[in-house]
Protein backbone atom coordinates (compact mmCIF):
# COMPACT_ATOMS: atom_id res chain seq x y z
CA UNK A 1 0.00 0.00 0.00
CA UNK A 2 2.83 2.34 0.87
CA UNK A 3 4.53 1.60 -2.43
CA UNK A 4 1.33 2.30 -4.33
CA UNK A 5 0.86 5.52 -2.41
CA UNK A 6 4.32 6.81 -3.21
CA UNK A 7 4.15 5.74 -6.85
CA UNK A 8 0.84 7.57 -7.13
CA UNK A 9 2.41 10.71 -5.64
CA UNK A 10 5.31 10.34 -8.05
CA UNK A 11 3.03 9.90 -11.05
CA UNK A 12 0.84 12.85 -10.12
CA UNK A 13 3.84 15.06 -9.47
CA UNK A 14 5.46 14.12 -12.76
CA UNK A 15 2.22 14.83 -14.57
CA UNK A 16 1.90 18.26 -12.95
CA UNK A 17 5.50 19.17 -13.78
CA UNK A 18 5.14 17.99 -17.39
CA UNK A 19 1.79 19.73 -17.84
CA UNK A 20 3.14 22.97 -16.40
CA UNK A 21 6.19 22.75 -18.67
CA UNK A 22 4.00 22.16 -21.72
CA UNK A 23 1.57 24.98 -20.99
CA UNK A 24 4.21 27.55 -20.06
CA UNK A 25 6.30 26.67 -23.11
CA UNK A 26 3.29 26.82 -25.43
CA UNK A 27 2.29 30.25 -24.18
CA UNK A 28 5.92 31.37 -24.45
CA UNK A 29 6.08 30.09 -28.01
CA UNK A 30 2.96 31.97 -29.06
CA UNK A 31 4.02 35.18 -27.30
CA UNK A 32 7.70 35.31 -28.25
CA UNK A 33 8.26 37.84 -30.99
CA UNK A 34 11.49 36.32 -32.25
CA UNK A 35 10.83 33.06 -34.16
CA UNK A 36 14.12 31.61 -32.89
CA UNK A 37 13.00 31.85 -29.27
CA UNK A 38 9.66 30.42 -30.34
CA UNK A 39 11.44 27.36 -31.74
CA UNK A 40 13.35 26.89 -28.48
CA UNK A 41 10.09 27.12 -26.51
CA UNK A 42 8.67 24.54 -28.90
CA UNK A 43 11.50 22.13 -28.02
CA UNK A 44 10.65 22.34 -24.34
CA UNK A 45 6.92 21.83 -25.04
CA UNK A 46 7.78 18.73 -27.07
CA UNK A 47 9.99 17.38 -24.28
CA UNK A 48 7.07 17.79 -21.87
CA UNK A 49 4.88 15.89 -24.31
CA UNK A 50 7.41 13.06 -24.35
CA UNK A 51 7.20 12.91 -20.54
CA UNK A 52 3.41 12.68 -20.77
CA UNK A 53 3.74 9.79 -23.24
CA UNK A 54 6.06 8.00 -20.83
CA UNK A 55 3.53 8.50 -18.02
CA UNK A 56 0.87 6.96 -20.25
CA UNK A 57 3.08 3.86 -20.76
CA UNK A 58 3.51 4.73 -24.43
CA UNK A 59 7.21 3.96 -24.42
CA UNK A 60 7.74 3.80 -28.16
CA UNK A 61 5.81 7.02 -28.74
CA UNK A 62 7.95 8.82 -26.16
CA UNK A 63 11.11 7.73 -27.97
CA UNK A 64 9.67 8.59 -31.38
CA UNK A 65 8.60 11.98 -30.07
CA UNK A 66 12.15 12.80 -29.04
CA UNK A 67 13.68 11.46 -32.26
CA UNK A 68 11.23 12.79 -34.81
CA UNK A 69 10.06 16.04 -33.27
CA UNK A 70 12.89 17.35 -31.13
CA UNK A 71 15.44 15.70 -33.38
CA UNK A 72 14.19 16.27 -36.91
CA UNK A 73 11.30 18.70 -37.15
CA UNK A 74 12.72 21.38 -34.86
CA UNK A 75 16.15 21.12 -36.48
CA UNK A 76 14.47 21.61 -39.86
CA UNK A 77 12.65 24.68 -38.53
CA UNK A 78 15.90 26.06 -37.10
CA UNK A 79 17.74 25.53 -40.39
CA UNK A 80 15.03 27.39 -42.30
CA UNK A 81 15.15 30.19 -39.72
CA UNK A 82 18.91 30.35 -40.18
CA UNK A 83 18.51 30.55 -43.96
CA UNK A 84 15.77 33.13 -44.03
CA UNK A 85 16.76 35.17 -40.99
CA UNK A 86 14.09 35.13 -38.32
CA UNK A 87 13.39 38.82 -37.88
CA UNK A 88 11.05 39.79 -35.06
CA UNK A 89 7.57 40.64 -36.23
CA UNK A 90 7.06 44.30 -36.85
CA UNK A 91 3.51 44.56 -35.56
CA UNK A 92 2.74 44.83 -31.87
CA UNK A 93 0.13 42.89 -30.00
CA UNK A 94 -1.83 45.91 -28.84
CA UNK A 95 -2.99 45.92 -25.23
CA UNK A 96 -6.63 46.04 -26.24
CA UNK A 97 -6.37 44.85 -29.80
CA UNK A 98 -5.16 41.48 -30.98
CA UNK A 99 -4.11 40.29 -27.52
CA UNK A 100 -7.55 40.90 -26.05
CA UNK A 101 -9.18 39.17 -29.04
CA UNK A 102 -6.84 36.20 -28.63
CA UNK A 103 -7.69 35.80 -24.94
CA UNK A 104 -11.45 36.00 -25.59
CA UNK A 105 -11.20 33.50 -28.42
CA UNK A 106 -9.11 31.11 -26.35
CA UNK A 107 -11.42 31.23 -23.34
CA UNK A 108 -14.45 30.53 -25.53
CA UNK A 109 -12.67 27.61 -27.16
CA UNK A 110 -11.59 26.08 -23.83
CA UNK A 111 -15.09 26.58 -22.48
CA UNK A 112 -16.48 24.68 -25.44
CA UNK A 113 -13.92 21.89 -25.38
CA UNK A 114 -13.60 20.88 -21.73
CA UNK A 115 -17.04 20.17 -20.15
CA UNK A 116 -17.20 16.68 -21.57
CA UNK A 117 -13.78 15.94 -20.08
CA UNK A 118 -14.60 17.02 -16.54
CA UNK A 119 -16.68 13.90 -15.92
CA UNK A 120 -14.45 11.35 -14.20
CA UNK A 121 -14.14 8.53 -16.68
CA UNK A 122 -12.22 5.29 -16.45
CA UNK A 123 -10.28 5.15 -13.21
CA UNK A 124 -8.80 1.67 -13.49
CA UNK A 125 -5.79 1.12 -15.69
CA UNK A 126 -5.30 -2.30 -17.25
CA UNK A 127 -2.25 -3.65 -19.05
CA UNK A 128 0.74 -1.58 -18.00
CA UNK A 129 2.98 -3.00 -20.75
CA UNK A 130 0.65 -1.63 -23.38
CA UNK A 131 2.93 0.59 -25.42
CA UNK A 132 5.98 -1.61 -25.68
CA UNK A 133 7.71 -1.93 -29.01
CA UNK A 134 6.48 -5.53 -29.33
CA UNK A 135 2.83 -4.61 -28.95
CA UNK A 136 2.99 -1.57 -31.18
CA UNK A 137 4.99 -3.45 -33.81
CA UNK A 138 2.53 -6.33 -33.77
CA UNK A 139 -0.33 -3.90 -34.38
CA UNK A 140 1.57 -1.93 -37.03
CA UNK A 141 2.65 -4.98 -39.03
CA UNK A 142 -0.60 -6.86 -38.41
CA UNK A 143 -3.87 -5.08 -38.85
CA UNK A 144 -2.31 -1.76 -39.85
CA UNK A 145 0.18 -3.00 -42.42
CA UNK A 146 -1.53 -1.27 -45.35
CA UNK A 147 -1.66 2.19 -43.68
CA UNK A 148 1.95 1.64 -42.65
CA UNK A 149 3.05 1.08 -46.24
CA UNK A 150 0.91 4.00 -47.35
CA UNK A 151 2.72 6.16 -44.79
CA UNK A 152 6.06 5.22 -46.35
CA UNK A 153 4.69 6.30 -49.72
CA UNK A 154 3.51 9.56 -48.13
CA UNK A 155 6.98 10.28 -46.78
CA UNK A 156 8.57 9.53 -50.16
CA UNK A 157 6.12 11.88 -51.87
CA UNK A 158 6.76 14.59 -49.31
CA UNK A 159 10.52 14.21 -49.78
CA UNK A 160 10.32 14.55 -53.56
CA UNK A 161 7.79 17.36 -53.26
CA UNK A 162 9.94 19.31 -50.82
CA UNK A 163 12.93 18.96 -53.14
CA UNK A 164 10.86 20.18 -56.09
CA UNK A 165 9.42 23.12 -54.15
CA UNK A 166 12.66 24.33 -52.63
CA UNK A 167 14.58 24.06 -55.89
CA UNK A 168 15.48 27.36 -57.45
CA UNK A 169 13.41 27.69 -60.60
CA UNK A 170 15.34 28.75 -63.64
CA UNK B 1 -3.33 7.76 -10.35
CA UNK B 2 -3.83 10.63 -12.77
CA UNK B 3 -7.39 10.53 -14.16
CA UNK B 4 -8.16 10.57 -17.85
CA UNK B 5 -9.83 13.97 -17.61
CA UNK B 6 -6.53 15.56 -16.53
CA UNK B 7 -4.84 14.38 -19.71
CA UNK B 8 -7.77 15.53 -21.83
CA UNK B 9 -7.83 18.98 -20.24
CA UNK B 10 -4.09 19.31 -20.82
CA UNK B 11 -4.64 18.30 -24.42
CA UNK B 12 -7.49 20.80 -24.87
CA UNK B 13 -5.48 23.67 -23.37
CA UNK B 14 -2.48 22.85 -25.54
CA UNK B 15 -4.65 22.67 -28.64
CA UNK B 16 -6.31 26.00 -27.86
CA UNK B 17 -2.96 27.73 -27.33
CA UNK B 18 -1.81 26.37 -30.67
CA UNK B 19 -5.02 27.43 -32.42
CA UNK B 20 -4.90 30.94 -30.96
CA UNK B 21 -1.27 31.27 -31.99
CA UNK B 22 -2.03 30.02 -35.48
CA UNK B 23 -4.78 32.58 -35.94
CA UNK B 24 -3.14 35.60 -34.34
CA UNK B 25 0.50 35.29 -35.35
CA UNK B 26 1.64 36.48 -38.74
CA UNK B 27 5.06 34.88 -39.16
CA UNK B 28 4.55 31.82 -41.34
CA UNK B 29 7.22 29.75 -39.56
CA UNK B 30 5.61 30.46 -36.19
CA UNK B 31 2.27 29.45 -37.68
CA UNK B 32 3.82 26.15 -38.73
CA UNK B 33 5.14 25.59 -35.20
CA UNK B 34 1.67 26.28 -33.80
CA UNK B 35 0.38 23.60 -36.16
CA UNK B 36 2.89 21.14 -34.69
CA UNK B 37 1.67 22.09 -31.22
CA UNK B 38 -1.93 21.31 -32.15
CA UNK B 39 -0.95 17.93 -33.62
CA UNK B 40 0.89 17.10 -30.39
CA UNK B 41 -2.16 18.01 -28.33
CA UNK B 42 -4.27 15.58 -30.33
CA UNK B 43 -1.57 12.94 -29.90
CA UNK B 44 -1.77 13.26 -26.12
CA UNK B 45 -5.51 12.58 -26.36
CA UNK B 46 -4.85 9.53 -28.52
CA UNK B 47 -2.26 8.12 -26.12
CA UNK B 48 -4.47 8.81 -23.08
CA UNK B 49 -7.50 7.05 -24.57
CA UNK B 50 -5.28 4.18 -25.63
CA UNK B 51 -4.00 3.79 -22.08
CA UNK B 52 -7.36 4.04 -20.35
CA UNK B 53 -9.11 1.69 -22.78
CA UNK B 54 -6.23 -0.78 -22.71
CA UNK B 55 -6.24 -0.75 -26.51
CA UNK B 56 -3.15 -0.20 -28.68
CA UNK B 57 -5.02 1.39 -31.61
CA UNK B 58 -4.78 4.91 -30.19
CA UNK B 59 -1.01 4.68 -30.12
CA UNK B 60 -0.98 3.46 -33.72
CA UNK B 61 -3.05 6.51 -34.67
CA UNK B 62 -0.63 8.77 -32.77
CA UNK B 63 2.25 7.12 -34.63
CA UNK B 64 0.64 7.93 -37.97
CA UNK B 65 0.02 11.49 -36.82
CA UNK B 66 3.75 11.81 -36.07
CA UNK B 67 4.56 10.49 -39.56
CA UNK B 68 2.13 12.93 -41.18
CA UNK B 69 3.47 15.80 -39.07
CA UNK B 70 7.03 15.11 -40.19
CA UNK B 71 5.98 15.08 -43.85
CA UNK B 72 3.91 18.21 -43.31
CA UNK B 73 6.83 20.04 -41.69
CA UNK B 74 9.13 19.23 -44.61
CA UNK B 75 6.59 20.31 -47.21
CA UNK B 76 5.48 23.38 -45.27
CA UNK B 77 9.03 24.64 -44.84
CA UNK B 78 9.73 24.08 -48.52
CA UNK B 79 6.60 26.09 -49.33
CA UNK B 80 7.75 28.85 -46.98
CA UNK B 81 11.15 28.97 -48.66
CA UNK B 82 9.65 29.29 -52.13
CA UNK B 83 7.16 31.87 -50.84
CA UNK B 84 10.03 33.85 -49.33
CA UNK B 85 11.81 33.79 -52.67
CA UNK B 86 8.71 35.23 -54.32
CA UNK B 87 7.80 38.00 -51.87
CA UNK B 88 10.97 38.43 -49.74
CA UNK B 89 8.97 38.27 -46.53
CA UNK B 90 7.81 35.77 -43.93
CA UNK B 91 4.70 37.80 -43.13
CA UNK B 92 1.52 35.91 -43.88
CA UNK B 93 -0.16 39.19 -44.80
CA UNK B 94 2.45 39.87 -47.47
CA UNK B 95 1.49 37.75 -50.48
CA UNK B 96 -1.79 39.09 -51.85
CA UNK B 97 -1.18 38.71 -55.58
CA UNK B 98 -4.22 36.47 -55.93
CA UNK B 99 -6.54 38.98 -54.31
CA UNK B 100 -9.14 40.20 -56.83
Amino acid sequence: MRVEFWSGIYEGGSFLVAAGLILISSVGMVLSRRPLYGALWLVSALLGTAVVYALLHAHFLAAAQLLVYAGAVVVLVLIVLMLLGGNPERYRLGAFGLGFLAIVFGVILVWGLTPGFLVPLWESSPASDLGTVQNLGRALYGRFVFPFEAASLLILTALVGALMLARRLK
Amino acid sequence: MVPLSAYLILSALMFVIGAVGFIFRRNTIVMLMCLELMLNAVNISFAAFSRFHGNIDGQVAAFFVIVAAAAEAALGLALIISLYRAVKSLDSYGPDELRP
